[in-house]
């Protein structure tokens, strides 16, 4: 790891924290917050690819464990990681790894529509399998009610993976993507 | 801003190492695994409420952190109490609800760069894996700072969009922010560089 590359995995980290500082709605029904910082997960990803994206995202975590209320609607501390919905935080440096290994892989052929799919595939499959593991095995929540109370929020999803992949593409194009630079 | 939870007071919780708390928090969470007895882990729930009075904490504070986690909790509960029995519900209730206060306690009470320490002592058996403790510090260390400089390279971004009518475009403001971070990785990796730090 280069000095450039720990700069970057802070500075990603950073944002996520930053996204944080948004409003979350929280919807009615389920309580789980919708927040802009998974935008955070797929930019890192997107942006950094595999291992970087999933360092910066480990690093966001361990943050908010030590007690930096870093969490959309200033909340953090390790209590956090002992809730219900706690699945879907642990799987944030996963799907930020997923993203980057995937951006990597197709990296010659990088357009949006691979963007959209590989945002898809880690920020909201991954996010919520994770998540909706959690809720079946460590709550006890059956399955099909987890997944019920997951719909929700795939929209919000759906916008902010348009949002990353759009942002990663244009990098690319403006020869600013960190992926494409060979240093 | 803000960017710590920790609540100064004098009282024999705070004065406990952070190490040791956070040791008592994980023995917590495999104990409440151990057992499914309800009148055993209302004890464990009395013990950690106990906590907060002990060490002197404010209400208000401790209602804004633990607000959403109760909220989730009331509704998990209801869920088991009417999906499958109020048994259950009782006992998995009971076990998030002991390591929530825990973990709530031992973040208002500690102070993040006590935690930090005991993080990077944690750290360094694995540095023959090849995880530099030191690298690892730095990196936690710089997010901290980056924080409230991005929150400020946010509001420019949105500042110079509003200028141009475009502030209510997400795009608009996600690219410039962007490419100004990774630019600003530049600068700052040569500015660590050429101040001699060998990492």
């Amino acid at each position: 790891m280069t000095t450039r590359d720990l700069v970057l995995i802070a500075l990603f980290a950073a944002i996520t924290a930053v996204l944080g500082l948004f409003p979350a709605l929280t919807l009615p029904v389920t309580g789980v917050p919708v927040t802009a910082q998974t935008l955070g997960v797929m930019l890192a990803g997107s942006v950094l690819g595999a291992r970087r994206g999933g360092l910066a995202l480990v690093v966001f975590l361990v943050l908010v464990a030590l007690g930096l209320p870093l969490l959309a609607g200033g909340r953090g501390g390790a209590a956090v990681f002992a809730g219900v919905t706690a699945g879907f935080l642990f799987s944030w440096p996963v799907a930020a790894f997923v993203i980057g290994w995937l951006t990597e892989r197709l990296w010659s052929r990088y357009a949006l529509l691979h963007a959209v799919a590989i945002n898809v595939f880690g920020g909201i499959l991954v996010v919520y399998a994770g998540g909706i593991a959690w809720m079946v095995a460590v709550a006890g929540i059956p399955l099909d009610k987890a997944l019920y109370g997951s719909l929700p929020f795939i929209p919000g999803d759906a916008l902010k993976v348009i949002a990353a992949a759009t942002v990663a593409v244009a990098l690319k194009r403006y020869q600013q993507h960190p992926l494409g630079q060979t240093v | 801003m803000k960017l710590t939870l920790y609540i100064r007071r004098d009282s024999p919780v705070h004065a406990l190492p952070a190490g040791c708390k956070l040791c008592l928090l994980l023995t917590a969470g495999v104990l409440i695994l151990l057992t499914d007895n309800p009148l055993l882990l209302g004890g464990g729930l009395v013990t950690a409420l106990a906590g907060f009075p002990l060490a002197r904490l404010p209400l208000p504070e401790i209602f804004h952190q633990a607000r959403p986690l109760l909220i989730v909790l009331a509704i998990f509960f209801t869920a088991h109490a009417l999906f499958t029995s109020i048994g259950t519900g009782t006992v998995l209730t009971l076990r998030f609800a002991i390591m929530i206060a825990g973990g709530l306690l031992l973040t208002l009470t500690t102070r993040v760069s006590d935690l930090m320490a005991v993080l990077e002592r944690g750290l360094s058996p694995l540095a023959p894996l090849g995880l530099n403790p030191e690298k690892a510090s730095l990196v936690f260390a710089m997010t901290i700072r980056f924080i409230p400089v991005l929150a400020e390279t946010w509001e420019t971004v949105r500042a110079a969009q509003q200028a141009r009518g475009m502030d209510r475009n997400p795009l608009a403001l996600l690219i410039p922010m962007t490419v100004l971070t990774l630019r600003r990785a530049e600068q700052i990796s040569d500015a660590i560089e050429a101040r001699g730090v060998d990492l």
